[in-house]
């Protein structure tokens, strides 16, 4: 069974004087929304609950002045304000109270916090720190109470070692560490009472002696691998960073390569452009012979039939000549003298009329020239433009995007793309060296382990001779598998945890990222730092991620931890969907009702308009507005209709 | 986890009983800044031992 919020009660606390919201928990729904404006109080609510649980660590001394009620403060300057939280787990009701007095002195002013009283199913329970910490780890905070408008902090979410303690915790992973730091103590205890005991028997000394001499080399190697792991955890961050930006510049390189590739396809199309525009020129020039076509054609056809005439007439006076040279006709008759006059004068005739004849050659030629360009074929003008026009327009593309390129690798040279990759490489050579480091050191600790356990079965041997020293002989190997049996059930744990989380979490993202195609899964290191796996194999880091994405892998993240985790608590969320496109506003909106928690939402209408509402109906269990009544500077909280 | 611990207590040759008790008295002193949990731990393994 989750910690669920059953009440919360606000007195003097910022915009609220007294108020107080009790939520149905024994409905279907899982989602409860507090609907209120900008400005109207939805922040304050979120910090209340904080405040309560963690006091001056989420709001300091002197910020706490500034949350007392206005109007109740002019009324009373001495005023008190006070947060009451009420949890139910189990059948079990937790109630938590904080409370805080403002005081003034003179001209000055200042806050007196009472330590928060706890009580368990009506009775109040010492240490309350202790016990809020044991149902809502502080550290955990981040992962419950997750405030939309800080949605970059939460790209670093996993970055920490203090969040790192709180996934572990939320895990149950510490009280296993705990266990086996514990089981080494209580080994060391026995094994010095054994020592004492052993006193007396040279032999058992002596071997005693030893095992605590191996026990030491041994505890110096651990140390020395722990120091080792945390500075190849820290190569490993160096390495992860190095790479990325040798990908970035990777990713330039074949930028510039494809800068070279468009330079030399501007040239050709500048050339085709030239071409184009020439080839325009000359139809355009040769435009009016397309108008004056049929006119030519006319003019051809006259200038032929002139031709004709012309011809025959040619061919007249050959023969004229002819009949005069030869004195006869073609008829076979002799040409008399009438004939013959008749005949010179058309001869003569004709000699007059020579430079006709030259006209006519003339006229020949025209006529040639014209029935050459008669035959002129009118070219498709709209087709020539067009493909001008084509080439134009891709050649104000090629400029475009070697603009665009230019501009995205500005300041990068082949040179700085060089620099990184043999810095890669650097750094991947520190990474292995440091593996083998603990390589090595973990060689040396088995063998030592192996060198202790000779030891200890020839102890045992002499132990059992005497009665003390075999019993507690027995209570050092009880010990002793204590301890090995804590430190294997810690890695067996971490490890089926991961692999919960990291399935949940992967699951999750996927149902609810925009880009379920690109992003395949979630990987989740050792150190919780978390990697998103795209179709192309690449592990990308959050950092790499849009704002939004970020915030949606956080969400995952939390979702998974919460399915994970024995000890999830209710997820409270400010500004929920506030920065998010609508296709991943669409996606958490729809997951909510499958969130394995209480989900209280501090939205605005905006967040969740009519239609999403509507969606939800069936998992919201109830629905709270704040109401700002601005006459008297306050804000109410009432329950209303679903 | 249940089966985990049997195996281990098995592997270990030590109680289930202690390993699961020990389990729970970490789980109860979790939040303690101030656990001295190993002087409990001696005092059930003297029980357990003085039990076999």
């Amino acid at each position: 069974m989750k910690l669920r919020l059953k009440e919360i009660h606000l007195q003097n606390w910022k915009c609220y004087q007294n108020e107080k919201i009790k939520f149905a928990l024994n409905t279907e729904g899982n989602i409860w929304i507090v609907f209120g404006k900008n400005g109207g109080g939805k922040t304050s609510f979120l910090e209340a609950i904080t405040w309560c649980l963690y006091g001056s660590s989420v709001i300091s001394r002197k910020n706490l002045l500034q949350y007392f009620n206005r109007t109740a403060r002019k009324q009373n300057p001495e005023l008190e304000l006070s947060v009451f939280l009420k949890f139910i787990k189990n059948n079990d009701c937790y109630s938590i109270t904080r409370t805080a007095k403002r005081v003034v002195r003179g001209s000055s002013e200042s806050v007196e916090i009472q330590e928060a009283s706890f009580y368990k199913n009506g009775q109040r329970k010492q240490n309350s720190r202790e016990k809020i910490e044991s149902i809502l780890p502080r550290f955990c905070k981040e992962f419950f109470f997750f405030n939309g408008a800080k949605i970059e902090h939460y790209a670093q979410i996993t970055h920490t070692e203090e969040t790192r303690e709180a996934i572990e915790r939320i895990l149950g992973i510490p009280e296993l560490i705990n266990l086996r730091d514990d089981a080494e103590r209580a080994l060391k205890l026995i094994e010095e009472r054994l020592h004492q005991a052993s006193l007396a028997n040279k032999d058992l000394k002596k071997i005693t002696d030893e095992i605590k001499e191996v026990q030491q080399k041994i505890e110096l190697k651990r140390e020395q691998i722990e120091k080792a792991k945390q500075e190849l955890y820290k190569q490993s961050e160096i390495l992860s960073s190095v790479k990325q930006e040798g990908n970035q510049i990777e990713e330039l390189q074949g930028k510039f390569k494809e800068i070279e590739r468009l330079k030399l396809e501007q040239i050709n199309s500048e050339s085709a452009l030239k071409k184009a525009e020439q080839e325009v020129k000359k139809y355009l020039e040769q435009a009016p012979i397309t108008l004056m076509l049929d006119y030519v054609r006319e003019m051809v056809d006259d200038l032929q039939v002139k031709n004709i005439i012309a011809t025959r007439k040619t061919v007249s006076i050959k023969l004229l000549q002819q009949l005069l040279e030869n004195d006869t006709c073609v008829c076979g008759r002799c040409i008399d003298k009438d004939a013959r006059q008749y005949i010179i004068e058309q001869l003569e005739e004709s000699n007059i009329s020579q430079n006709r004849t030259k006209q006519e050659i003339d006229r020949d030629n025209l006529r040639s020239n014209l029935t050459r360009l008669s035959k002129y074929e009118t070219p498709d003008y709209d087709e020539i433009l067009d493909e001008q026009d084509c080439i134009s327009e891709k050649l104000d593309e090629i400029e475009r995007a070697i603009t665009r390129l230019k501009k995205e690798t500005k300041g990068i040279s082949q040179q700085k793309a060089k620099e990184i990759w043999r810095k890669v490489g650097q750094e991947e050579n520190k990474y292995k060296q440091k593996q083998q480091d603990i390589e090595r050191l973990q060689n040396d600790i088995d063998r030592l382990k192996h060198q202790e356990n000779d030891l200890r079965r020839n102890r045992e041997k002499l132990a059992v001779n005497d009665e003390e020293t075999a019993m507690l002989n027995k209570q050092v190997k009880l010990a002793e598998g204590l301890y090995k049996a804590a430190d294997e059930l810690i890695d067996w744990h971490i490890e089926q945890c991961q692999r919960t989380i990291e399935e949940h979490t992967s699951k999750i993202h996927h149902q609810i990222t925009n880009k379920p195609e690109e992003y395949k899964r979630i990987k989740i290191n050792d150190n919780y730092t978390l990697r998103v796996k795209n179709s192309v194999g690449d592990l990308l880091i959050p950092t790499t991620l849009s704002t939004g994405e970020k915030e949606i892998l956080a969400f995952a993240f939390i979702a998974g931890l919460n399915l994970a985790s024995e000890t999830a608590a209710p997820l409270v969320m400010d500004t929920p969907v506030g920065n998010l496109d609508t296709i991943h506003q669409k996606n958490i909106i729809n997951y909510l009702p499958e969130f394995p928690s209480q989900v209280i939402l501090l939205a605005t209408d905006r967040e969740l308009p009519k239609d999403i509402l509507d969606k939800l109906k069936p998992d919201i269990a109830q629905i709270h507005k704040i109401q700002r009544e601005e006459e008297k500077d306050r804000s109410i909280i009432m329950e209303i209709e679903k | 986890m249940e089966q985990k611990i049997q195996e281990l207590a098995e592997k270990y040759q030590i109680p289930e009983g202690l390993l699961k008790k020990a389990i729970a008295e970490e789980k109860k002193k979790i939040v303690l800044q101030n656990r001295k949990l190993a002087p409990k731990l001696v005092k059930m393994i003297e029980k357990y031992s003085a039990d076999t």
